[in-house]
């Protein structure tokens, strides 16, 4: 199990946390929608691992479902501790288990979204707004460090293996998942992202779409977004349908979903080499794609120029300015 | 499994006239003994246990000797020095270095021997060397133990520490070994001898001189460690044939290998003995004596002025007490050989069969898969993964599976080990479950030796360093039919680390597919434990010299 502590976001005078990373940790990445006693148990420790008396803000989104009595020892724990804990981003179901677990208070924000708070003192939760989005920018801190960090210098600049560019180094998604908990928190925040946009598209639910990676590295990305976010009926992984590669594995092209549109997951786009052969994929299989979600992209969306929005956890250039990409020429 | 047990070679002077090991005879009295074994027992060795004293009285210059007889023993059976493994006898010390308290000094000779054995690859040792757990082949480890420390007398076992048991128990044991794995003891003193074996009567407190009775803690830990699984203790220094059944345990000493020579008397004509007990894959245990004795007229006492030969002996077992435990022994379940691959769960099992039969998810297609092999046969992972909540119960069976038998059950903790996931479906499930069991996870693109993948895919060297610290690596997969591609991966690491540094992390193996029976599969003995959601799927995979022309079958893919 993972030490409680390093799930903890810093942001300021407060902490923060993303239950569904806590349920994934628990109870499995099928269940990481749902609040069990496990994750109860899990958030005691985080809490005590907590200097101070710093405020905790959960983040419940994705969280659709908490069991019975799952938060009643933590709501213990926290009313015997005097810690202030609010939960936001929280569903009609999971509210009403938490403020039965310590009967606190539940409101609405402006955007619609639900808190519940449970505090020791009268109302030390004012600004819920204004912190949340404290949070945000602390959690874009947390992608752009995390993104440096995958940052693979090659000196002097060679050309990518993929791409006609010439580039000072490549960022490698594989020191991501390397460890367990950014792998974790990024795609938490990544699965937000993906089920924000896909309740705008199609507020039931977005299951009549697919997921594809084409790549290794994004495989475990797909799946894990997939099995957060609860986008689309189901994944496919291309295995290895280039840059260099013959494709191995022909007998899996086409599954029997024809029209049904694909998002693209990928780890970092730099050229739009991986995105253009998934593509060919899903026209190859008679389908399209209809939205792209990467870790990183090193242009704009709109300078990819593809019919398809692109969402990327953060610009490459960003993250880290001292990327430099230029035309390779022989 | 077959292990050939001898003992107690006792090489005092390599050139003596009366020594059947010396220097010049040795290979023929190796050569006829293998001849003879070859006609009653016409199945290969797998390893050889040698239980200790090589040289007589601490003559340690005659170690090369005794080196070069076990490793010609060895060649003879077909079995390589990593499986051969030794223990130390009382001879082997140099006693006055034990008298001086220096016991580290006294045994160097040996460990010098030893290192050119299994033993060299024992990295995991106890008790300043009391102890060795030997990884020897695949589910099968040797214990061997120093059962002369703490005493500094040539004639009479040494003692043993509860603490000492401890720490055998706690750092080799238990985070190693699995009750169900086949585990050979190895101590140059018996811990337990037939009682109805004839003992020399000349010989005052025989029992006290030659009965390590200091080691029956460690016997009782390992007993209740085991839980009922069979276990084989092996013993020399009595210079008899013993076998004792026990509860669970096996312990077997074999007659001595070499001469002790006698200065006054010359060479004794006691016969020599060399022993196989065999464990086979259907559970079947069963022993087989060599004995090498006089013939002729003439048996006179001393060797070298009589007819000595090798022979079989029908009923392995010098006493008839024994031999009804003998009878019995046959049809005794030996510690399991094959019960080493598990698969998640029967539910997932079934599932998946489900799926494989109801959906387009196996198909029949000609696909070269590496440039000697094709595919006849192709399961769609992705088909096969996106089949309802088939993916969520493989992925929580394989949480579990972690959780109660690597990190459960082996006492590791996640920062120990290490997940790979091979290919793209390996690196999917690692990723998830590294979060979910808190392992480190690595990608790494093995297919074809990682040769379809880019540089950055492939093993790196950060990769392998990394391995090299850790106690355990999962290695995760989605299809292992001939296990080509694991092996790959593994020999890769192997090649970069060495073969005694990669065998100090415990490699286990997870697939969603495995085809056990698989004729071209590669042997992964190296693979601690392998489990899968389904078992036993055929994968039609065959040499392309077995195929005729694209002319006459042309590739196909996609099931047309």
């Amino acid at each position: 199990m993972i030490d409680p502590p390093q799930w903890i976001v810093p942001a300021g005078n407060i902490d923060s946390i993303r239950l569904a990373c806590i349920n994934w940790c628990c109870n499995g990445i099928a269940n990481a929608r749902i609040i069990t006693s496990a994750s109860g148990e899990y958030l005691c420790d985080i809490v005590r691992a907590q200097h101070g008396d710093t405020a905790l803000f959960v983040n419940c989104s994705m969280v659709t479902h908490c069991l019975n009595e799952a938060l009643d020892k933590f709501a213990k724990f926290c009313g015997q501790s005097k810690r202030n804990v609010l939960f936001y981003n929280v569903t009609d179901a999971v509210a009403k288990q938490i403020e039965l677990s310590r009967g606190d208070r539940v409101s609405t924000q402006d955007d619609g979204t639900k808190v519940v708070e449970w505090s020791a003192q009268a109302n030390c939760f004012r600004q819920v707004a204004a912190k949340t989005s404290r949070i945000a920018r602390a959690d874009q801190n947390f992608i752009n460090k995390a993104i440096r960090g995958c940052f693979r210098a090659a000196s002097p600049s060679k050309r990518m293996e993929s791409t006609p560019l010439l580039c000072n180094g490549t960022f490698d998604a594989g020191v991501i998942i390397h460890d367990a908990v950014c792998f974790a928190k990024l795609m938490a925040i990544a699965g937000e992202r993906a089920a924000a946009w896909a309740q705008s598209v199609s507020p039931g639910g977005m299951y009549d779409v697919r997921i594809v990676s084409v790549s290794m590295r994004a495989s475990p990305i797909a799946v894990t977004l997939h099995e957060l976010s609860d986008l689309g009926s189901g994944v496919e992984i291309v295995d290895h349908f280039g840059p260099h590669a013959r494709w191995l594995n022909p007998a899996d092209a086409g599954l029997p979903f024809p029209g049904t549109p694909y998002i693209f997951v990928g780890d970092f786009l730099v050229g739009g080499t991986e995105l253009k052969l998934a593509e060919f994929y899903c026209n190859l299989v008679g389908s399209r794609i209809c939205a792209a979600f990467v870790l990183g992209s090193a242009l704009a969306a709109a300078e990819y120029k593809r019919p398809f929005p692109i969402f990327a956890l953060a610009s490459l250039k960003k993250a880290y300015p001292q990327h430099k990409l230029g035309f390779y020429s022989i | 499994m077959n292990i050939l047990h001898v003992t107690d070679f006792h090489i005092a002077e390599k050139d003596a006239i009366g020594e059947h090991l010396r220097e010049g005879h040795y290979q023929e009295y190796v050569k006829h003994l293998k001849e003879r074994m070859e006609q009653a027992f016409p199945r290969t060795v797998d390893s050889i246990v040698a239980t200790g004293d090589f040289v007589d009285r601490g003559a340690v210059s005659n170690f090369p000797h005794a080196k070069k007889v076990l490793l010609c023993l060895g060649q003879s059976f077909g079995v390589a020095p990593k499986n051969i493994v030794v223990c130390l006898g009382n001879h082997d010390r140099e006693l006055k270095f034990d008298i001086g308290g220096d016991e580290k000094r006294a045994r160097r000779g040996f460990r010098s021997f030893a290192k050119d054995f299994a033993n060299a690859d024992a990295t995991f040792v106890a008790g300043n060397g009391r102890a060795q757990l030997i990884y020897v082949a695949e589910s099968y480890w040797a214990l061997v133990v120093d059962s002369t420390m703490h005493y500094a007398a040539r004639d009479r076992p040494g003692e043993l520490e509860h603490k000492e048991v401890d720490e055998i128990m706690s750092s080799l044991l238990l985070p190693r070994v699995r009750p169900s794995d086949v585990l050979v003891v190895v101590s140059h003193f018996p811990v337990v001898v037939d009682p109805s074996n004839p003992v020399p009567t000349e010989e005052r407190n025989w029992r006290k001189r030659h009965v390590w009775e200091a080691g029956i803690p460690l016997y009782n830990r390992i007993s209740e460690f085991r839980n009922g699984t069979k276990t084989l203790w092996l013993s020399g220094d009595i210079h008899i044939n013993s076998f004792q059944p026990d509860k669970d345990w096996y312990f077997v000493t074999t007659g001595r290998f070499g001469v002790k020579i006698d200065k006054k008397r010359g060479a004794t004509a006691a016969r020599r003995e060399a022993r196989v007990i065999s464990l086979d894959e259907t559970g079947k245990v069963d022993l087989l004596r060599a004995r090498y004795e006089p013939r002729g007229s003439s048996d006179t006492p001393h060797v070298g002025e009589s007819h000595w030969e090798w022979s079989i002996e029908d009923v392995p077992s010098s006493s008839s007490g024994a031999q009804e435990h003998m009878d019995g022994v046959a049809v005794v379940t030996s510690p399991k050989l094959s019960q080493g691959r598990f698969t998640l769960s029967t539910e997932l099992e079934e599932m998946i069969r489900q799926a494989l039969s109801s959906e387009e998810i196996y198909r029949l297609v000609r696909v070269q898969i590496r440039p000697d092999k094709s595919a006849l046969s192709w399961i769609s992972i992705n088909r096969l993964i996106n089949y309802p909540t088939l993916m969520e119960r493989f992925l929580d069976d394989a949480r579990k599976w972690i959780k109660e038998r690597i990190l459960g059950s082996r006492a590791f903790t996640a920062r120990d080990g290490l997940m790979v996931g091979l290919d793209a479906w390996g690196a999917a499930f690692a990723g998830t479950l590294s979060v979910e069991t808190g392992i480190p996870c690595r990608c790494v693109g093995a297919r074809s030796g990682g040769r379809e993948y880019s540089i950055a895919e492939q093993i790196s060297a950060e990769l392998v360093s990394e391995v090299q610290g850790k106690r355990f690596c999962i290695i995760i997969v989605d299809v292992v039919s001939t296990a080509e591609t694991v092996d790959d991966f593994y020999r890769s690491i192997e090649a970069r680390l060495g073969p005694i540094v990669c065998k100090n992390t415990q490699f286990f193996l997870m697939s969603i597919i495995s085809d056990r029976a698989n004729p071209l599969r590669k042997e992964i003995r190296y693979i601690e434990e392998q489990v899968s959601a389904c078992d036993e799927v055929p994968c039609l995979v065959v040499e392309n010299c077995r195929l005729p022309d694209a002319a006459i079958l042309p590739a196909v893919s996609r099931g047309e």
